[in-house]
């Protein structure tokens, strides 16, 4: 495969609003000792394999996109991004934070399969008033299936990175349109419940909320100071929620009835 | 003597969030959030008033019966702690 296919099959097909800033070119030239990857006609690294090479050229231009994005004004706060329709029918921007493991991931691929508008569950922009999903397929990890069912019919159709069974919505026939919207709700998932089905969400103060976004930024350029600042206007007009960690279906029955 | 007027500590910086403010004292490298009471309280403390005039004024504002002076001494004790009045 050439590395470009590589770079295809890593990256998500979602349709983005936000207009071109900067293009970065980069070349991948196969020698007899690997790849010589390039960015703007400078060398940058080497590859093995073209599968080296095409993980080099994504992961150096999504760094390069967050120092640019960062020097725009936004901060990376480390959160799966769902739109919600309430129960009068408006959309809302839904933020759920935590650490790896917590369950962010199971948690957007079960609203996915609800029908919900995932926009992303890694990674996500702030800044004033505004969000913007970092868009990226799920990674699934090793037993996923053992919780969300729905997963059986198309997993063997899903390609395999490592233990990762990558899903990209707009491959499943959930095409994802990203879009700029404030921040609704923030919901950090914290503890376990008592019992699977016995899932609370309560509500949490904007301190709190504050520290679990700052625990899980990702300062690239920014100070200190200049994240609080992000981060506090991103928040300015958002409910926090505490969530615990249970039975995917009864975690999106008390989101939702948290959320309205 | 002298009558206590507090006022904030040089060098925060304070966003209002939905809920109350968040500052941040670079001195300390610290978060503060105030809570909606506390952070009328602090907004009130701009070096020019006592504490009974803090407390007065929050009395007006909330309607109460009474000035909730020993709360607003107490709010504004734990806010010289922090570091976030002087």
């Amino acid at each position: 495969m050439r590395v470009v296919d590589h770079l295809a099959s890593l990256l998500p097909d979602a349709h983005h609003p936000v207009p071109v800033l900067r293009e970065l070119h980069y070349a991948a030239t196969e020698t007899s000792a690997g790849f010589v990857i390039t960015e703007e006609g400078d060398a940058l690294a080497t590859g093995a394999t073209a599968e080296e090479a095409a993980d080099v050229v994504h992961v150096r231009a999504h760094r390069r996109a967050f120092e640019l994005a960062s020097l725009s004004g936004w901060a990376r706060v480390h959160a799966a991004t769902v739109d919600l329709a309430t129960i009068e029918g408006r959309r809302v921007r839904v933020l759920v934070v935590g650490p790896s493991g917590a369950g962010k991931t199971t948690l957007a691929t079960r609203l996915l399969f609800d029908g919900a508008d995932v926009q992303g569950d890694e990674s996500v922009l702030v800044r004033r008033g505004e969000s913007l999903a970092v868009p990226r397929a799920l990674h699934l990890k090793p037993g996923a299936a053992s919780v969300l069912p729905e997963l059986d019919e198309v997993l063997p159709r899903l390609p395999v990175v490592g233990e990762v069974t990558v899903l990209d919505p707009a491959r499943v026939d959930r095409p994802v349109t990203l879009r700029i919207e404030p921040v609704g709700h923030v919901v950090v998932l914290a503890g376990v419940a008592d019992t699977p089905d016995h899932v609370t969400c309560t509500p949490l103060d904007g301190g709190a909320v504050l520290e679990a976004l700052l625990t899980d930024a990702f300062p690239l350029t920014e100070t200190k100071a200049r994240m609080v600042s992000v981060l506090s206007g991103a928040m300015v007009s958002a409910h926090g929620h505490r969530l615990t960690s249970g039975r995917p279906d009864a975690m999106v029955e008390a989101l939702r009835g948290a959320i309205g | 003597m002298t009558a206590d007027r507090p006022a904030p500590a040089n060098g925060l910086d304070v966003h209002e969030v939905e809920d109350g403010f968040v500052v941040f004292d670079a001195s300390t490298d610290r978060v503060h959030y105030l809570n909606p009471t506390a952070t009328v309280v602090f907004s009130l403390c701009d070096g020019t008033r006592t504490t009974e005039e803090v407390a007065e004024l929050v009395q007006s504002a909330w309607e109460l019966d009474v000035a909730p002076l020993d709360d607003v001494v107490a709010c504004i004790a734990q806010l010289r702690d922090e570091g976030v009045l002087t």
